[in-house]
């Protein structure tokens, strides 16, 4: 027995050896020197509802790198044929972004959404983006200037994603996901515009389902970032009292009464103020009180704005259906929550607690 | 046949009479010539001929031996040899060293986890690299593949062949400082680890990457107490490596079974040699992974079945 | 050098050992596709449910186990059943076992080839497994007994990772409701048949009796394993509702992998990678102890009692049990369809054989006990 199981390891170490000098023949050849591992795909209309599918190759590397795209009608299709252009085989599986156009998102990105999710290389962190313009013209502009452009634009999603910083919003694919395919949830992308001189983030993109319906930008965004996304906004300006208020943290209470007639939302907020040109004593309680008022009711118009569009639009990115779930009830069908969604009427509450850190502004009336 | 003596020492009525018994059978049995060293000795004695794993663990320090004894486990003197032979062991005994029941419990605890550790590291560190290299190249980090791919993009070797001659030339080295008086033996500890180290890289015969990692697993390798499983290392390694390149981590974790489950088979004078993990000793585990203050350590290791389990006087 | 048995008997393991293997066979690849076929929040209560009947099952279990013909293995089961009907009843044996070998290796090599080495043909992976399966079972019963602790702690701390979904931002209560079933499909039924024969497996120590040392805390044993298995798929179920929410979880076809591939690690990406590689240990104990089974089976069923064992019937029947998978790989697994029947077929299988073979043993002992 003995001999036996020695003569049978030896042949398998000998078996081992022969296939080793040659290479494994049965495992896909993922030598890392002889991939190319694509960090981002862009994805825009091409002509005849076909896909422009495009990227730098090589990726990873000092060498000089190229701007590539191909017209397809399937996602993957480009990836094949994108072999048959380059000398190294390109591998999905360090993808870390996807760029999708505008355009595109407006027609739906379902099928793409579905490409990435049944692609097991591909993680389900990977950041979705949207874009305004031409970024196959973006990126050759930007190769002269910075090779790693990719990589600084990942590190900057990730570094928003991490400790939510509250300063855009940063969508993975399976928050993306989720949103989608759950009822009573309607998905969110982050925009970039793509100017002479870099990417800007524009706002937020709101999407019906799969389509993209509206962007959200400048105050409307900071609120949406503050009540849904990070509940966290590193500063808040409001010119028209001519404040800042920094290191905003919210909490959210949603009531909802029995008949789904009237939604009352009431945002907790503690901050304190950063920077203030204004004329008040902040370390009088009363003209404190009066300031807090006034940001409050400002703030609370401009959310009921925000709500009021969603509503309009029919988009719920805020979830809000998912307050009308109970343990022990049938949870009711996504048509009746959307034609209820449309005719409720929301309540916004701000109650915000205000550290003032400064008074170096007032007059020094006390003294 | 052999003249020369062995001296069997164990405490009775302490030490389980059946490891007196079954080494007592065995010495009588060994019909040998010339012994001129302990390990020899221990060859005879050993149930498993083909592990590379001792059975028999050898110590010069009378310490080590006086508590081994004290814990109720046998020891053999062998005239001419300064090594006493020890049994039964663990596994788990290769990794611990005299220092451990001098230093505190907690900075002791803390040394023998960082001994576990570097031992896996040692034998799984270059596989790894391997495995991600050749199979799994969606596991690295984007940062870290920049520089991996960078490093690797002009190597005429596979990641395998590099890594199997970096460590076939690590052996060489560590064999040839040995051969050497100590003084030129550190000599070309230096020249072989860093200049020719260095040289590789620049010429491209391996990435600096590699050479880092087998630096890492080199030094990782002499952390291991035990002088004959430092030597048996580098061939679980060498296996590691073949089955990494085969299957990835795949062949990591297959290998890993294969070598659990051959010491979990083992034995060390038909005692279990993976106990208290296999057998499971609970309490046993008070001085295995970690050392447990020797307040908690009042019991004798169970595993050894000792005649008297407590440390201590009992009152009546 | 002693000679070799596989099936020598010198140790006993304790209560500790047979909690650890009631777990371990209780966790082999169903609860990896599990969330994908329960779906539904309120079916907590129905894992729950089960796991009690399942509790009910492992009484009687126990109460073999106690007696002294447990302990005569082989002798016992003739002084039962008969020599006829038991070379005729582990004949029928070989099947199930076969059948619960091929769906949990090929289950588990496909889920290797999906998620690690694409490329890879499964028949290689089931080669490689049962290759190593072969070593593992070629210690023998005793040592591969003793393997269950090695492959306990080289798997239990795997599930400590999905606390992390139960945290926020991924955590939604809401997400669990509604918990109380509106209404009841006949997609549950199948459902209930799957965590049914999930928790199948400890009906094998039945043949185990000899090598496990029985006293009154027996069932307590039995069922504090059963007890951690229910408290795992409970834990892992709420986790991938959690994170997926039970609109999508039908369509994810490997859910917990899925959810681990989701974790994020700073120094290595991808961590579901080693997560896999580590569940190899749990799925190789599994399959050497099921390969000692089917030879041991093998050799009732065939009339061999008598010769001494050898590995060289074991490599054999390693042998035999690769071209059946590969036969049941190549006709069934590989396309869908026919994937899904097998697994209807290893569902009932399993469900029918955790509940007849105590019940059976039980009430032919009482029968014959007078």
């Amino acid at each position: 027995m003995r001999l036996h199981k020695k003569r049978c390891k030896r042949l398998i170490l000998l078996f081992m050896t022969f296939s080793l000098s040659g290479c494994a023949p049965f495992t896909e050849n993922n030598l890392i020197e002889e991939i190319s591992p694509i960090t981002f795909l862009s994805i825009s209309k091409g002509d005849k509802g076909e896909l422009k599918v495009s990227t730098i190759m090589p990726p990873l590397s000092k060498e000089n790198k190229v701007v590539m795209s191909q017209e397809v009608s399937l996602l993957k299709e480009g990836v094949q044929k994108y072999n048959l252009n380059f000398y190294q085989e390109m591998k999905s599986g360090q993808m870390r972004m996807l760029v999708i156009s505008d355009e595109l998102g407006k027609d739906g990105i379902m099928s793409i959404i579905n490409v990435l999710l049944t692609d097991p290389d591909i993680s389900s962190r990977i950041y979705l983006v949207i874009v305004k313009g031409n970024f196959e013209k973006y990126m050759e502009s930007q190769l002269d200037k910075d090779e790693n452009f990719d990589y600084s634009f990942y590190r900057m999603l990730k570094h928003y994603e991490v400790q939510n910083q509250g300063e855009l919003t940063v969508v993975n694919l399976h928050e993306f996901k989720n949103l989608l395919y759950t009822p009573y949830s309607d998905p969110f992308l982050p925009v970039f515009k793509l100017e002479e001189d870099g990417v800007n983030y524009e706002g937020t993109a709101l999407f019906k389902d799969e389509k993209l319906v509206k962007t959200i930008s400048s105050i409307d965004d900071r609120i949406f970032q503050l009540i849904n996304n990070d509940h966290y906004l590193a500063v808040l300006p409001i010119q028209e009292f001519e404040v800042v208020l920094g290191h905003v943290r919210s909490k959210i209470k949603v009531d909802i009464d029995s008949s789904y007639s009237t939604m009352t939302y009431t945002v907790n907020i503690d901050t304190r103020i950063e920077e203030y040109r204004g004329e008040k004593q902040l370390f009088d309680p009363k003209e404190l009180e009066n300031m807090k008022k006034d940001i409050e009711t400002h703030l609370e118009k401009q959310t009921h704005e925000l709500l009021k569009k969603m509503q309009e639009l029919k988009v719920d990115p805020l979830q809000l259906g998912i307050q009308t779930k109970r343990p022990f009830s049938k949870p009711m069908e996504e048509k009746k929550w959307s034609e209820m969604y449309e005719k409720m009427d929301i309540k916004i509450k701000y109650d915000i607690n205000i550290d003032p850190l400064t008074d170096a502004n007032s007059k020094r009336q006390n003294l | 046949m052999s003249e020369t003596k062995v001296v069997l020492m164990y405490i009775d009525g302490l030490t389980n009479p059946d490891f007196v018994s079954t080494v007592k059978e065995r010495i009588s049995e060994i019909n040998f010539d010339l012994f001129f060293d302990s390990s020899q000795v221990a060859a005879f004695l050993e149930e498993h001929q083909n592990s590379i794993f001792p059975q028999f663990q050898q110590t010069d320090r009378p310490d080590v031996v006086a508590y081994s004894l004290g814990l109720g486990k046998i020891t053999l003197l062998v005239d001419n040899t300064p090594f006493a032979l020890v049994a039964p062991i663990t596994f788990f005994h290769l990794f611990q060293s005299p220092e451990d029941y001098i230093n505190r419990w907690v900075v002791a605890s803390f040394l023998r986890i960082i001994r576990y550790i570097c031992f896996i590291l040692s034998v799984t560190l270059i596989p790894f690299y391997v495995a991600l290299t050749t199979h799994h190249y969606q596991m690295i980090p984007i940062q870290t593949l920049l520089i991996l791919v960078d490093s690797r993009s002009k190597l005429p070797f596979t990641p395998f062949w590099e890594a199997f001659i970096m460590l076939i030339f690590i052996e060489i080295i560590k064999e040839a400082s040995l051969r050497m008086p100590t003084k030129t033996g550190q000599t070309l500890g230096v020249i072989g680890g860093i200049v020719i180290g260095q040289a590789a890289v620049e010429a491209g015969f391996a990435s600096n990457v590699l050479i880092v990692i087998v630096g890492i697993s080199t030094i990782a390798s002499f952390l291991i107490p035990n002088y004959l499983m430092t030597k048996a290392n580098s061939l679980i390694q060498l296996m590691f490596l073949i089955f990494s390149s085969f299957l990835g981590l795949i062949g990591i974790a297959l290998g890993s079974i294969a070598i659990l489950a051959h010491l979990n088979s083992l034995s060390s004078i038909k005692q279990p040699y993976f106990s208290p993990v296999s057998p499971f000793f609970r309490k046993d585990w008070n001085d295995l992974f970690i050392r447990g203050p020797l307040v908690k350590m009042l019991e004798r290791p169970e595993h050894l079945k000792p005649l008297k389990l407590k440390r201590y006087k009992t009152r009546r | 050098m002693e000679t070799h048995q596989l099936f020598k008997k010198n140790e006993t393991y304790n209560g500790f050992y047979a909690m650890l293997l009631v777990n371990r066979l209780q966790m082999l690849y169903f609860f990896l596709i599990m969330p994908n076929i329960l779906i539904n929040p309120y079916m907590i209560w129905v894992l729950i449910a089960v796991g009690i009947l399942s509790h009910l099952n492992l009484l009687l279990l126990s109460k073999w186990l106690l007696t002294r013909l447990s302990s005569n293995g082989y002798n016992g089961f003739v002084q039962l059943f008969g020599k006829k009907l038991v070379r005729f009843l582990s004949f029928i044996g070989l099947f199930f076992i076969l059948l619960k070998l091929s769906v949990i290796t090929l289950g588990y090599s496909e889920i290797i080839q999906t998620f690690m080495l694409p490329a890879t043909d499964t028949n290689f992976l089931v080669f490689f497994i049962l290759l190593f399966c072969f070593y593992v079972a070629g210690k023998g019963v005793e040592h591969t007994i003793r393997f269950v602790l090695i492959s306990f702690f080289c798997t239990f701390w795997i599930i400590t990772f999905f606390i992390f979904f139960f945290f926020p931002p991924i955590a939604h209560l809401s997400d669990l409701y509604p918990l109380i079933p509106m209404e009841w499909k006949v997609e549950n039924w199948k459902a209930f048949f799957l965590i049914l024969s999930s928790y199948s497996g400890p009906e094998f120590l039945v043949f185990l009796g000899p090598w496990l040392k029985t006293n009154n805390k027996t069932f307590r044993y039995l069922s504090y394993g059963n007890a951690l298995t229910v408290v795992e798929y409970v834990f892992l179920f709420i986790a991938s509702l959690l994170y997926f929410g039970s609109d999508f979880l039908s369509k994810s076809q490997y859910p917990i992998v899925n959810m681990a591939r989701y974790f994020q690690n700073p120094v290595i990406e991808r961590t579901d990678m080693i997560m896999l590689s580590f569940e190899l240990f749990n799925l190789v104990f599994a399959v050497s102890l099921f390969l000692l089974l089917f030879y041991g089976a093998s050799k009732i069923a065939f009339g061999k009692m008598s010769k001494p064992s050898s590995g060289k019937g074991l490599l054999f029947s390693a042998f035999l049990i690769f071209i059946g998978m590969v036969l049941v790989n190549e006709l069934f697994w590989k396309s869908w369809e026919k994937q899904t029947f097998l697994l209807n077929l290893q569902i009932i299988a399993g469900s029918i054989g955790y509940f007849l073979v105590p019940l059976v043993v039980v009430l032919v002992m009482r029968k014959r006990g007078g």
